[in-house]
This record gives C-alpha cells, structure tokens and sequence, in this order.
C-alpha cells in the first residue's frame, strides 16, 4: 500500500462532518428520516479510517511502521514551511487504532442513542469532527497539524457540551470549558512560534533532536508553551474544573471526549516530548508533582461525588494524573500502556453510566468514615477544592476589572476626543447658558465635534472674544458695525464648514494643493 | 489603455450609467450596480491569470506624466501585496451591493456612491504614484461620508463629520510628510520609485519625521491605537453594507499605505520598531477588551477591528518575512471575517430591530442558516486553525518573536481575549430558550445565502489551502524584507 | 364486551365474569390492586407528556445517575422526576378510564368500602364507567354527582376490514374502530 494514502486517515470523518454540516447550512431540514443516512455517512467514515489504520497497522507489523510520511506542503513562506505529512510510529499507530476504534463504537452506540433526538444531526457532526481531529493529533508529522486537531477537538467538544443549549448551565458549562482549553491553546501555539523562531522547524522529531542544541532556557520556554497546553487538555491541576462542567453533553460524547479520548490527548503529548523532559529535569519534576497531585485530586473528589458522571470524571482525573506522573519520573512506556488500556476502559465505563441502576443492585457506597471524619477535606474535596472559584479570582475577575479600566478610559479620554455626547457631564449645558446669557442666542451651529471641534470652537471664542473687547475699548459705531459685520462673517465661514457641501470642497481644496 | 485603468473604469462606468437612469427605476439601477461590480470581480480575479508569481515588481505597470510640473504622473500597477487586496476589494464591494436589498429610498445615489467608493479603494491599492495615491486616498471619502451621513444611522451626522474629520487630520500629516519628502528628494517626483531611492539617502532624523507624519495618516484609517477614535461610532452609525466596504477595505488602506511607508523609509521604521510595536499590542488588548465589553453587535465587530488590525501593525512592525506575510494574510482574514460578520449582523439588524445582544436568543433553532455562518465568521475571528485568521496569527506571531521573543505573549493573550468576546457572542445570540420576539425572525435568501457562503467558503479555503496566497504574495514579501534588511 | 374494537395499544384488558361474581368481591380486588397500578402508570404517562419539563424528566441523553437513586441533567440540575421524554413518544396524554361490567350498586358499595378506590374515582384522577350486565346501560361516574348516564353519540365507530390499514403510516395515536370480525369476513367473501 502507497505510504501516502496513510496520511487520508484522518480525512473521511472530517468530510463526513463536512458533509452534515453543509446540510446544516443549505437548510436542509433531514429530521427524522435523514438519521439513517447520516448515521450511514458517519459510521462509514469513521469505519474508513479505522481500515486504513488497520492497514497501516499490518504494514508496520510487516514491514516495521513507516514513520515519517509527507503528501506535500501545506504553507510556505520564507523560513516557514509546514508540510502536510504524519507521523506513523509504533505509538501513533496504537494511538490511532485506539482512536479510529473507540470513535466508530461511540458512533455506532449513538445512532440509537440518540434516535428521534433533535439534535442528532448536530451531535454526529460535533462527533465527526472530533473523531477528525483526535485522528489528526495522534497522527500529525508536525507540532502545526496536532494544534490544527487539537483547536477542531475543542470546538467540537464546545459544540456538544452546549448540546443541551437551552439550559443556561449548559451554555455557561461549554464557555467555561472552550476559554480553558484557549489558555492551554495559547501555549501551544507560543511553542510552535519558539521552535519555529529557535528549532527552525516543527516537525516532531526535528523538535525532539534539534532541542538538544538549545540553551536551558530557551528549551524551557518552549517545553513550558506544550506543558501548559497538555497540562490544560488533560485538566490536571490547576486547571481540573473544566473537564467536571464538561459533563454537559449527552453521554457517549462525554464518553468519547473526557472519558477516554481528549483526556489523554495531554498524556500523549508528553509521551512525544518525552525526549525534550529528560532534558529539562524541573520541568519533569513539576510535571510529575502536578500530576500526583491531580491523582490525589481525582481520587478524593471520586469519593465524595454523588453523581455517576462526575464520580467517573473524577476517577479518569485520578489515572490520567498518574500516567501524567509517569510522564513526569520518565516512564514513558508505562504511561504510553496505562493510557491505552484505561481509554478502553474508561469508554466501556462512560456509555454504560446510564444504565448503571440496572447492573448496581446496591444502594450508593456512603463516603469512607475516615474522610468523613477530616470535615474539611470532605468539604474540600466536595467542592472540588474551590479550583472555579480561584479561576474566577485569578483570571475571571482580573479581565472583567481590566475591560471596566479600559472602558472608563475610553469614554472620559477618546470620546471625549471624538466628542461624544457624555452622560452627566453639567459642564457641556454650563457652557451653553453661558453663551446663551452672553447673547448669542440665535441657535447655535453644529461645531465639529471633537479635537479639531474643539479647537475650531476656542478659536472661534477667542475672535469672538476679540472682537468684544475691540469694539468695548475703541466704542466708535464705525468700527463696531464694521467688526460686528466682520464677526458675522467669521460665524458664517464657521457655520459652513460644518456643512457637509463645504467640508467636500475643503477636501477638494487639498486635493487641489497636491495637483 | 492599461488593463488597472480599466478596472478602475468599469466601476465608475456603472456610477455613470446609473446617474443617466431615471431614479424610479429602482431595480434596474440596482441590477447595473451588481453588473457593474460583478463585472469588476471577474475583471479583477482575471488579472491573476497573467500575474507572474516570481517577479516581486510592479506588474501590469502602466504610466503616464501628469504634472510634469509637480513630477506627479498617472502611475498604475500592483505587486502580490496589492494584488490580493484588489481581489478582495472587488468581492467585498459586490457583497456590499448584494447586501443592500434593504435600501429602499435615494436608491440612485446609493449605488452610484458606492460604486464611485469602489472606484476610488481600488485606485489606492493601484496606484505608484504617492501624489495619485493620495488623491484616491481623499475621494474615497466623498462617497463615504454621503453614504453614513444620508443612509446611516441616528447619530450618523456626528459619526460622518466625525469620521472625515479624523481622517482629514491625517491627511494633513500626511500631505505634509509627503511634500517634504518630495522636496529634500533629488529627482522631485512623486514617483513611487523615484522616492523610494531618494528617500533612503536621507538622514535618519528627517526620515523618522517624515516616517511620523505617514503614520498618522494611515494609522488613522487604519487605526491605531490612540487614533481609532472615529471607528466605533462610524462602524455602528453606518449602514450596515457600508460598514462592510468599512471594516473590510477602508481600513486594509490604513494598513497598505503603512506598509509602502514602510518600503520607504526602512531606516524609520527600524528606529521606530519599539513604538510600533507597542501601539499595536496595546491596540490589541485594547481592542480586544473592549470588544468584550460591548453589548451593541456592530460597536463589538468594531472594536474587534482595532484588535485584528493590531496584529496587523505587529506583523509590519516585525520589519521581517514572516511578520510582512502575517500582516498581508491578516489583511485578508480580517476583511473577510469582518465583512462576513458584518454582512451577517446587519442583515439580523434589518430583521429585528435590534442590536442589542441581550434581545437575542436561540437562533439556532430559528434560523440554522444564519447560525451556521455567524458561528464560522466567529471562529475565523478567534483565528482557529483552518481558518484564514490562523495562517495570518500564526506568521505574525512567529515574526514577532524572531524581533521581540517574550513580548509575543501579549499577542497570545489578546487571542485570548478574542476567544472570550467570540464565544460569549455565539452563546448568547444563538443559545438560549427561545423568545417569542426571536421566533419570527426569517432565514437568510437566496441572494443574502451566497454572499455569506462565498465569505464564509473564502474564510475556509485560505485557511485549509494556504499555499497559493501565500505564493502570491510570496515573492513580493520577500524581495520587501529583504530591501528592508539591506536598508538598515 | 370488547370484541372487535381496535383501541390502538391503549387498552389494558382483564378477564371479568360479573355473573360469576355477585357481590363484587372479584371486583373490589381488581379495582384495588389494578386499578391502583393502572393509575399510577397511567398518571405517569399523562403528567410526563402533558408537560415534559416540569413533570417529565427531559431527554435522556444528557441524563446523569446521581446517588444511584435519581437522575438530573448534565452535571448540576434538580432531581428529575417523571419519564424521559423517549418514552412518552407514543402516548397521548389522557386519563386512564376504567371501564366495568357490573351494575351500578356492586359498584357504589365497592366505592363507598374501598377509600383508595374513592380516593381515585372521587378525586377525578381516574375515571370510571359502568356497564350494566343486563340492560347493557351505561353510567359514567361524575365527582360531586354520581352516576350519570352516558348514550353513544350518533355518530358511527368507524369498521374497518382489518387493524392493520387503521395504524399503517402514522405514528400519531389512531381513532378507536371497529374490526370485522373472523366469521364476518367469512361470510363476506
């Protein structure tokens, strides 16, 4: 089989969402009667994929795994180029097996799951594309194209945590979750700017062998940009809230996404960086620490959750924590086995959360007594350790205080510029009475509003004012007629510059000088 | 006849016709404006086919001596920076006339100042004559400020005489600057290339001066940071098809002119790199911010505009390859992000009313076409990668950190940002239980369906096939950086 | 008694001889154990479809077993109670209505010994009609009112050949008919 068709394995899902979508925006209404055949065009996509990875699987088992294959460029310019190309090692491979397999059962379970849904069409697009996407971020040749499967992941995971989206919660949950991912994304793409800038390139093993020649420090940087973005995907902690107001959706995407797939898309981005950890032992020691104390986290939080949802996200939490921790002490294989039996796992687990009453004949399992004993780490960990409520503080507040400055800044300094109307400012209808006492009462001209109003509006007081004091101090009738007719002509040339014929011919007038 | 003349013509030809048609006929003026501007749309994308995509000149070039006096002269062309943004222009304005069914009285002179608009924008993407340039540059604001005084909005007097008036007070600066230059230049000519060599005999002190006053002048249009002060309330005040042709090309002028400046007097803008880029990253969150804080859709669209063209000054600022590309793709993403979401929120203006965002809910549910398209304009803005915004953010970030490192964090934190005002957006205006003032609100037509799919499917398309617009402007972009680093 | 009525999926039928059962005890245990589950499923189904947000649970997609004792949408909601909104598709909301045959006295003893019965029948939860074994009359019990007669509208009962061109195509509930019977057929053809 050519090598380049390997690289169309993360294709047909996103044609097939294509495809749902241009439904969507043709108006095609294909209720009820058109499941069928979307389900059809999803399953046989997602089925697609899974055959070409199985193909590629039994040619790595053959012929050993193809490694890195390229189809073309995708950009270039200059000192940037991004090939189109994927990464066929052992791992990615069992990443993609692991993906293409668990996509099309989750798929496979929807179509009845979700039989007479109003959103069915929505939920097998949102599906797709993630199937798409996870394809193309454990395959990727390169660090562009991971981030590529990596933002479509997030959208498709904030369209259908907003499934449900006319409850407010849902709507809020899918935010909450979309903006936490972003700050991961932003590191990502800070990576991919500092290996493009320092590295030269971005092709993975180009990154893991070029980072050997850089200084500790820039080496730091960079692995700091991919740790925060695998840190904020696998919601270790600090940033664990998201993945629990995750939950949103229906349950096979909740199973897909945070149970076994998205989750572990961080977990697999350290497996690829392992080489640059071993390099950067704080980093590893941090990364580990995190990681621990994201088991910790997961395991009280499962102890104490009530709810089947969370009380598995919570247990995920506590695996992925530990592969994390694996990644940390440098234990890459054990992490790389731990995420693939535990997506599997974890998969079963989520699409059977429905029906759990039916399999757990027992009453819940009250909360262990020596946790219940330690009041406040019950509450703590009830309370998921207040982790939103320290996002709202550190992040939240800090934006909404900042966009008030700015704001302010705006209204009492550029507006007042420009000339806007302010509210409340006695100073404007002040100013008014004055000229109105001083007699000009005939109705006053628009002045142009703004700086240069401004300015055309003290020079034209100052004549004004001239030429009272002119007329004051000389008394002569003569020359107070004479100036009173000259001021009149001074108000009447002000008068029709504000008019809009006048200002096209001092337009006109510049237009002139240059000609 | 040159082949630019003649693009240049074919709008004004319709503005001509239109005047000799009898106002009453309404449909027929309106069927020769989309003629006309249709006409120039194929025109224009069929320059691409005789474009030399290795040669970083000028091309199509033609000249004529106007003033010998002056050394001014007719001087046409366009290289691959101008080029894509004459492409742009041309679609942007047929869009603007597809949009603007709604327009129901003085219909005539509508059309015939949008197509003289039209005329005049392309004339300032053609021209290589400085003093031409600025002619163009002046009569795109005699149509404009008819358009937004007569057909705008409640406070549209105040936002036209605003609007001129800013922009006028640039032109001075920038009149002035470019006098002077003409004058210390030995040749005493106007000519783009004339200039370009005398200009960089100059000391540093007086190209900074004169560097200073072409950046007040486009960076008006542009804007900048301290000078967008007209933008918002001209945006809002506009009607909504104009805000297009606004948002979409007036201010890529900005930029444009910015980016010759900068051909010009590379020395100047080396020694003002630190200033530029600190306009443009303050002009970023700035933005940004205040996007976030916005309730009125168009006001929100706006202020995003001062943040998208940050990164388009970052870009310019960056003096090197990568950042000229991001500037050039972030010119095009924007005008086509901005135009789209324009279109989109003034065609839901003409439904409802409204543009308060609290007064919008569910419209997923009521119109899924709308949806869809709000919902694809939205992320091309965030800058998700397939869309065009992520090849333009992605140039320009990696261009800023080869000059600045570090400060590039700024910029990450301004996506951030744009992710938060984006999503907030869509949440709101298309989540939500449905209102019963929501419920009636029809679906996008036939005619409205395809321009939002032609941007939207532009928006796409450059996003997952990059290649061959950066290959358009390849060439020209890196002869520019080069002349950039041999200037210094 | 209801032989040859085709009620679309809607009726619950028991075996019942009044003749075998004259002073009502059969009955009083029916009533009491059936027509109490009868009603209990049948106000469950009408409270779940008549307003499926407040009373009804919501769809089950987004359902989250929480305590394993109740369910509630996403990951915070209030406790739903009620069915699921998959499951009320094909119900349409109205109260069970029981229909007996036995005579008007059996019956009112019953009513007046039983007060789960009277708790049902009296509060209009349920509703209950009499059909009199001999004079084939029938009363239809009004709360506050007693027994009122009911006489069959003029209007005829559709027939139909068979049950299967009654319901073929729609999903929507289908109007009560009348099949012809087996034999009838027969003597058609």
């Amino acid at each position: 089989m050519p090598e380049a068709l390997f690289t169309l394995i993360p294709l047909p899902p996103l044609l097939a969402a294509l495809w749902i979508a241009l439904g969507f925006a043709l108006g095609r209404d294909r209720g009820e009667a058109g499941e069928r055949g979307t389900a059809r065009v999803a399953l046989s996509a997602a089925g697609l994929s899974l055959l070409l990875v199985l193909a590629a699987d039994v040619q790595a088992l053959l012929l050993g795994p193809p490694g890195q294959i390229e189809a073309g460029t995708w950009l270039a310019s200059g000192g940037v180029r991004v090939a189109l190309g994927l990464r066929l090692d052992a791992f990615g491979l069992v990443m993609a097996t692991l993906v293409a397999l668990i996509g099309l059962v989750t798929l496979r379970f929807s179509v009845h799951y979700l039989h007479r849904e109003p959103g069915f069409q929505r939920f097998f697009l949102g599906m797709s594309l993630f199937t798409s996407a996870m394809l193309l971020i454990v395959t990727a040749g390169n660090a562009v194209l991971t981030f590529v499967g990596w933002e479509l992941a997030g959208v498709s995971s904030y369209l259908l945590i907003g499934y449900a989206y006319e409850r407010p919660r849902a709507t809020d949950n899918a935010n909450r979750a979309f903006l936490t991912n972003r700050i991961g994304d932003a590191g990502f793409l800070l990576a991919i700017a500092l290996c493009f800038a320092w590295v030269g390139g971005v092709e993975w093993p180009q990154i893991t062998e070029g980072a050997t020649d850089l200084s500790a420090l820039q080496l730091g940087l960079i692995l700091f940009g991919f740790l925060l973005a695998a840190l904020a995907k696998s919601a270790q902690v600090p940033f664990s809230a998201w993945i629990l107001r995750a939950l949103e959706g229906p349950t096979p995407s909740s199973a897909a996404f945070y149970g076994s797939l998205m989750v572990h898309a961080g977990v697999y981005l350290l497996i690829r960086l392992a080489p640059l950890l071993e390099l950067a032992p704080a980093l590893a020691a941090l990364v580990a620490l995190l990681g621990l104390a994201t088991a910790l986290y997961g395991w009280l939080g499962a102890l104490t959750a009530a709810e089947t949802k969370g009380s598995l996200m919570y247990a995920t939490l506590a695996q992925v924590g530990l592969m994390v921790l694996w990644c940390g002490l440098g234990w890459t294989e054990l992490a790389a086995w731990h995420l693939v039996v535990h997506a599997l796992w974890r998969a079963y687990h989520f699409l059977h959360a429905p029906a759990l009453m039916h399999w757990v004949p027992r009453p819940a399992r009250p909360v262990p007594a020596w946790l219940a004993r330690r009041r406040w780490l019950y509450t703590a960990a009830l309370n998921g350790f207040w982790l939103d409520a320290v996002g709202d503080a550190l992040a939240l507040r800090p934006a909404r205080q900042l966009a008030r400055d700015v704001e302010s800044f705006e209204e009492r300094v550029v507006h007042r510029l420009v000339g806007l109307p302010e509210q409340g400012s006695g100073v404007h209808s002040l100013a008014r009475w004055e000229e109105a006492r001083l007699g000009r009462a005939a109705p006053r001209h628009r002045y142009g509003p703004g700086v240069l109003g401004a300015l055309m509006d003290s020079l034209s007081t100052a004549l004004h004012w001239f030429e009272q004091r002119m007329v004051l101090q000389s008394g002569g009738g003569g020359l107070r007629r004479m100036v009173r007719v000259l001021g009149g002509y001074l108000q009447e040339v002000e008068a029709l510059l504000s008019q809009p014929r006048y200002l096209v011919l001092l337009i006109l007038a510049t237009l002139v000088v240059i000609l | 006849m040159g082949q630019l003349t003649v693009l240049l013509l074919i709008p004004l030809l319709g503005a001509l016709v239109i005047a000799l048609l009898p106002p009453v006929r309404k449909r027929l003026i309106r069927g020769v404006a989309e003629a006309a501007a249709s006409a120039a749309l194929l025109f224009s994308w069929a320059l691409i086919l005789g474009f030399d995509f290795r040669e970083p000149g000028m091309q199509y070039v033609e000249s004529m001596t106007w003033n010998p006096r002056l050394g001014t002269s007719y001087a046409l062309g366009v290289d691959g920076v101008s080029l894509p943004l004459v492409m742009l222009a041309t679609l942007l304005a047929l869009v603007a006339i597809l949009a603007s069914k709604a327009v129901g009285e003085r219909v005539k002179g509508y059309y015939l100042l949008l197509l003289v608009l039209e005329s005049a924008m392309l004339g300032v993407f053609t021209a290589r004559d400085w003093a031409l340039l600025y002619v163009f540059w002046e009569l795109t604001l005699i149509p404009l400020f008819f358009l937004i005084d007569r057909w705008g909005g409640p406070k549209r007097q105040t936002a036209s005489l605003n609007f001129v008036l800013y922009t006028m007070g640039g032109s001075v600066f920038m009149l002035i600057a470019l006098l002077v230059l003409f004058d210390s230049v030995p040749g005493h000519s106007f000519a783009m290339e004339s200039m370009l060599a005398g200009a960089r005999a100059l000391p540093t002190e007086t190209q900074v001066l004169i560097f200073l006053g072409l950046l007040l002048g486009f960076g008006v249009k542009m804007p900048i940071f301290p000078l967008h002060g007209w933008l918002p309330l001209a945006h809002v005040e506009a009607p909504s098809p104009v805000s297009i042709l606004l948002s979409g090309i007036l201010l890529k002028m900005g930029a444009y002119g910015l980016l010759r400046a900068v051909e010009l007097l590379p020395q100047a803008a080396f020694a003002l790199q630190g200033l530029l880029v600190a306009i443009a990253l303050i002009g970023l969150i700035y933005g940004g911010v205040l996007a976030w804080r916005q309730t009125d859709l168009k006001a929100m669209i706006a202020y995003s505009s001062v943040s998208h063209m940050g990164v388009v000054l970052v870009g310019i600022a960056a003096l090197n390859q990568a950042g000229l590309t991001g500037a050039v793709m972030q010119m095009l993403a924007h005008g086509l992000v901005a135009g789209s979401l324009f279109l989109l929120i003034g065609l839901l203006y003409q439904r409802t009313h409204t543009r308060e965002i609290g007064h919008y809910s569910s419209l997923v549910r009521v119109t899924p076409r709308f949806a869809f398209f709000t919902v694809l304009a939205f992320v091309g803005a965030v800058g998700m990668p397939g869309t065009a915004g992520f090849v333009a953010e992605l140039h320009a970030i990696i261009g800023g950190f080869e000059r600045w490192g570090w400060l590039m964090l700024v910029l990450s934190l301004g996506m951030l940002i744009g992710a938060g005002y984006a999503i907030r957006t869509v949440g709101r205006l298309f989540t939500g239980p449905v209102r019963p003032a929501m419920r009636l609100v029809p679906d996008l037509r036939r005619s409205e369906l395809i321009a939002a799919a032609v941007l939207g499917s532009g928006i796409v398309l450059i996003g997952i096939f990059p290649a061959p617009v950066l290959e358009l402007s390849a060439a020209t972009v890196a002869h520019l950086s080069q002349g950039l680093a041999a200037g210094f | 008694m209801t032989r040859g009525a085709f009620f679309d999926r809607r009726a619950f039928l028991i075996s019942y001889d009044p003749t075998q059962d004259p002073s009502g005890a059969i009955l009083e245990r029916h009533l009491v154990t059936n027509g109490a589950v009868g009603a209990g499923i049948s106000l469950e189904y009408y409270f779940s479809s008549a307003d499926n947000d407040r009373y009804g649970s919501g769809s089950k997609v987004t359902h989250n077993v929480t305590g394993l004792f109740a369910v509630m949408d996403g990951t915070a909601s209030d406790l739903r109670t009620g069915l699921p909104s998959q499951m009320i598709e094909i119900h349409e909301a109205m109260r069970l209505l029981i229909v007996v045959e036995q005579s008007l006295d059996v019956l009112t003893a019953i009513y007046e010994r039983q007060p789960a019965v009277r708790e049902l029948v009296g509060n209009a939860w349920v509703q209950l009609v009499a059909k009199d074994p001999e004079s084939g009359a029938i009363h239809r019990f009004r709360p506050g009112l007693g027994w009122v007669r009911w006489d069959p509208p003029a209007r005829p009962v559709p027939r139909a050949e068979r049950s299967q061109p009654c319901y073929a195509g729609r999903r929507d509930p289908c109007p009560p008919a009348l099949i012809a019977a087996p034999d009838e057929r027969a003597a058609h053809a």
